[in-house]
């Protein structure tokens, strides 16, 4: 880990953080305009009632009679196989994915930050135990463990929260454990433990904060696989269940219709592929922001 | 005037393996005590002790700093040792700023753990600024954004602040560019001076220990070689090793 011996992300906080990212987001347009199109989705989702066509479409309405309607009209999107309106549904679907990816990268970090901070700073025995439990998740293919959980607990949003957070907290675990290990020989940890302040402190203090800026850059680059992933819990049916409008639900409901059809599978897809490519594209401009290769070299 | 620290047959032992004997050695207020050896002679072995630290290795004998007897002597006792009578003044500074926190935070924490808060707080703080001029707009400043000589004047800002008798200053100057080390050493020197501040000066630079020290102690394996005033040990080294010390500092035109 080389962001260790240069100053981490939460140096950059208040007045500091947004100087700075407005000039990471001059440097780095793709970051920027990555940015960007997520606050749209973001804002999307939350006025999705007031910004669908057809409110209705996005929870429980059906209309048989409008089924298969192509793109155009009152339907921009076109309709689905039980005549919902596809835009609708879209949108409504941008709600569920944010939803699963913002609850799994929180719950993710909270565990695997905590955890791993105690294990590095601790050390020894302490370490041992918890990285071990953290190799054990970690000895199972991510989305093989994702799928079989999710088999085990009720299929619906929560059950696929669960089943891609216990894929994806060791992740979170190994990086802070090696930060904070290497956080812990340096001087000014030594310093506050000549001085008798008590571990917690030392952990909240002077470890949590110096060991936050690789996963933080972790977390944005993670987004796009979980979106990826939680679609695809979803086309197995293993993840939000009908009437949920869920974008990897759409499509695997879709892709019989591909061929005559397209839109009821396209759009949803391409929903996919663009939110996870701007959370991917965000979190390689954070990633250069943070580098402390790249600051030294400013 | 009554010693700031005295050292009456330390022993430190890793092991079976005797690292430091050294069986007397007294710093009183003002003065300038060097240590100086080759690497592994137990200088750093010795200033460290004289803060309690030495985990891992088992000290026999007095080490009293600030009328506390740190061999043997609890944490809590030793958390009021360190910094408020003897501050440790280190070779990287920076490093031993959490790069999380502004200057001015850290030395209010600092003070506040040794129990100096408000305005008292602010007071000490302006005039330890002051003493090793530095410009208070620093305090605003994180770590890296001030220099190695700034960090070094900042850390011993910290230990003026905290009113330490001593500052055990661990080869202070040997990471940064010759003129801020002079620029330090008078800091030290003036610090000495003014405010009758006592310094344990541990170097393997003997021109710079030449130019500060009182009295020079030379230690090899842990041993005391040669000890006394700076100018007959230096000037006129009575042991060999010392004179081979001597004989390493490079000299322009040699």
């Amino acid at each position: 880990m080389t962001a260790v011996d240069t100053p981490p992300a939460a140096v950059r906080h208040r007045a500091a953080a947004t100087h700075r990212l407005l000039r990471a987001a001059r440097g780095d347009l793709l970051a920027a305009a990555g940015a960007a199109v997520l606050l749209l989705i973001v804002l999307a989702a939350l006025a999705a009632p007031l910004l669908a066509p057809h409110p209705g479409d996005g929870t429980d309405a059906t209309h048989p009679a409008q089924a298969l309607l192509g793109p155009g009209g009152d339907h921009l999107f076109g309709t689905d196989g039980v005549g919902r309106d596809v835009l609708s549904r879209v949108l409504y679907g941008a709600r569920t994915s944010l939803t699963i990816v913002v609850s799994v990268l929180a719950v993710s970090a909270l565990i695997g930050v905590a955890l791993g901070a105690v294990a590095g700073y601790a050390g020894g025995l302490v370490r041992d135990a918890i990285m071990r439990v953290t190799d054990v998740f970690l000895a199972f293919p991510a989305l093989l463990l994702s799928v079989a959980l999710a088999v085990v607990l009720h299929p619906g949003v929560q059950g696929a929260i669960i089943a891609i957070t216990a894929s994806w907290w060791p992740w979170y675990a190994r990086t802070s454990a090696v930060t904070a290990a290497a956080i812990r020989s340096r001087g000014f940890v030594d310093a506050a433990r000549c001085l008798g302040v008590p571990h917690a402190r030392i952990l909240l203090r002077h470890v949590l904060p110096n060991s936050l800026t690789p996963v933080l850059v972790q977390l944005s680059l993670d987004a796009g696989g979980i979106i990826l992933t939680a679609a695809a819990l979803s086309f197995l049916g293993l993840g939000p269940q009908e009437p949920t409008a869920e974008w990897g639900l759409m499509v695997q409901q879709g892709q019989s219709l591909l061929t005559t059809d397209w839109w009821v599978v396209a759009f949803p897809g391409l929903a996919i592929v663009v939110t996870a490519f701007c959370f991917n594209v965000l979190g390689e401009g954070l990633r250069a922001v943070l580098d402390p290769r790249r600051e030294a070299a400013r | 005037m009554s010693p700031l620290i005295t050292i009456e047959d330390l022993r430190v032992r890793a092991g079976d393996r005797l690292l430091v004997a050294l069986d007397a050695l007294e710093v009183g207020p003002g003065e300038c005590v060097a240590l100086v050896g080759e690497s592994g002679s137990g200088k750093t072995t010795v200033l460290n002790a004289m803060l309690g630290l030495t985990g891992g290795l088992r000290v026999s004998g007095r080490v009293v700093v600030g009328g506390v007897d740190v061999v043997g002597a609890d944490e809590r006792a030793l958390g009021r040792v360190r910094g408020s009578a003897a501050a440790l003044i280190s070779q990287s500074p920076q490093d031993s700023l959490n790069p999380t926190m502004r200057l001015g935070t850290l030395l209010r924490r600092v003070l506040a753990r040794h129990g100096v808060r408000g305005a008292e707080a602010r007071e000490r703080t302006a005039d330890a600024l002051r003493s090793v001029l530095l410009d208070p707009g620093l305090l605003r400043r994180y770590p890296h954004q001030v220099s190695g000589g700034q960090a070094q004047r900042f850390a011993i800002a910290t230990a003026v602040a905290l009113r330490a008798g001593v500052l055990l200053a661990d080869e202070p100057t040997s990471a940064l560019d010759v003129t801020v080390q002079a620029s330090v050493l008078d800091l030290l020197a003036r610090l000495r001076r003014e405010q009758g501040v006592a310094l344990v000066f541990v170097s393997h630079d003997l021109a710079v220990v030449s130019g500060i020290a009182d009295r020079v102690v030379v230690l090899r394996d842990g041993r005391v070689v040669e000890a006394g005033p700076a100018a007959g040990v230096l000037g006129a080294p009575a042991s060999a090793y010392t004179r081979e010390l001597l004989d390493a500092v490079p000299t322009i035109g040699k």
